[in-house]
């Protein structure tokens, strides 16, 4: 008698448990995500020779430092009694 | 006290003590496996540096197995998503440097950068073996955007799987 009270016991609950429903479920879990912006500049114009007669000083040309992507005109002059053919460089100092 | 203890184990055998009988009941066992489903992200996606000087109209790509998931092996319909992170404006997710500065980006689904993975556009996973498994994601910083402030940037997504 015992038995056959537990196995009709265990078949209710295999039952109850085969019957219920499958219920939708959802695990979160966060993602990090970074990004170092760099302080840089570059020189995205090379100067070209533009040069004014008569001036005290003579423009050599845009020199356009592009820092962070915020381009920014800078010209580059040298003065008319030290002018020589040649090259010139430009640097930018940040 | 002998009597005593021989009715104790007559009562305690029942009706069974001396009788050989065998009584066969089927009995019906059963249980379900429920799917169930891990996920962790440990490392996170780092896109490295980024010089917007010399790179602005270019995109910046990373790209790594982010994900690990476990599900219960079998386990149907087992789909990750991904939420639009702390920064979304402009129809992008954003990393943030906490100065009101941001660098737009996006999560693909492929290397292709086609699909961007979010809460409606998923990625699935069939768990053939039941093992720990990762998932890639692929990352990129849009190009063509307003240069930011050197620093360090960061956002925080929420992956979801469904199952």
């Amino acid at each position: 008698m015992r038995e056959v009270v537990a196995g009709a016991f265990l078949a209710i609950a295999a039952m109850t448990v085969a019957t219920s429903p499958a219920v939708a479920k959802t695990v979160t879990v966060p993602v990090h995500l970074t990004l170092t912006v760099a302080n840089s500049c570059t020189i995205v114009t090379p100067p070209t020779v533009a040069g004014s007669s008569g001036a005290p000083s003579i423009a050599l040309g845009s020199v356009i430092p592009d820092c962070l992507g915020q381009g920014v005109s800078a010209a580059l002059y040298v003065e008319r009694a030290s002018l020589k053919e040649g090259s010139y460089i430009a640097t930018i100092d940040f | 006290m002998k009597y005593a203890l021989w009715f104790a184990i007559f009562v305690l055998e029942g009706t069974s003590v001396g009788l050989a009988a065998r009584t066969a009941t089927p009995l019906l066992v059963g249980a379900r496996v429920r799917a169930n489903c891990l996920l962790r992200a440990p490392l996170g996606l780092d896109f490295g540096v980024y010089n917007p000087a010399t790179q602005r109209n270019t995109p910046l790509d990373a790209a790594g197995n982010v994900l690990s998931i476990q599900c219960t092996k079998g386990s149907p319909g087992v789909s990750v998503a991904l939420d639009n992170g702390e920064s979304y404006a402009n129809s992008h997710r954003n990393l943030h440097d906490g100065d009101n500065d941001i660098v737009a980006y996006e999560i693909f689904t492929g290397a292709d950068h086609a699909t961007v993975w979010n809460m409606t556009q998923t990625v699935a996973y069939v768990p053939t073996s039941g093992q720990p498994a990762s998932i890639a994601m692929y990352g990129r910083i849009l190009p063509a955007q307003t240069a930011p402030h050197p620093g360090r940037y960061a956002d925080t997504l929420l992956a979801m799987v469904n199952f």
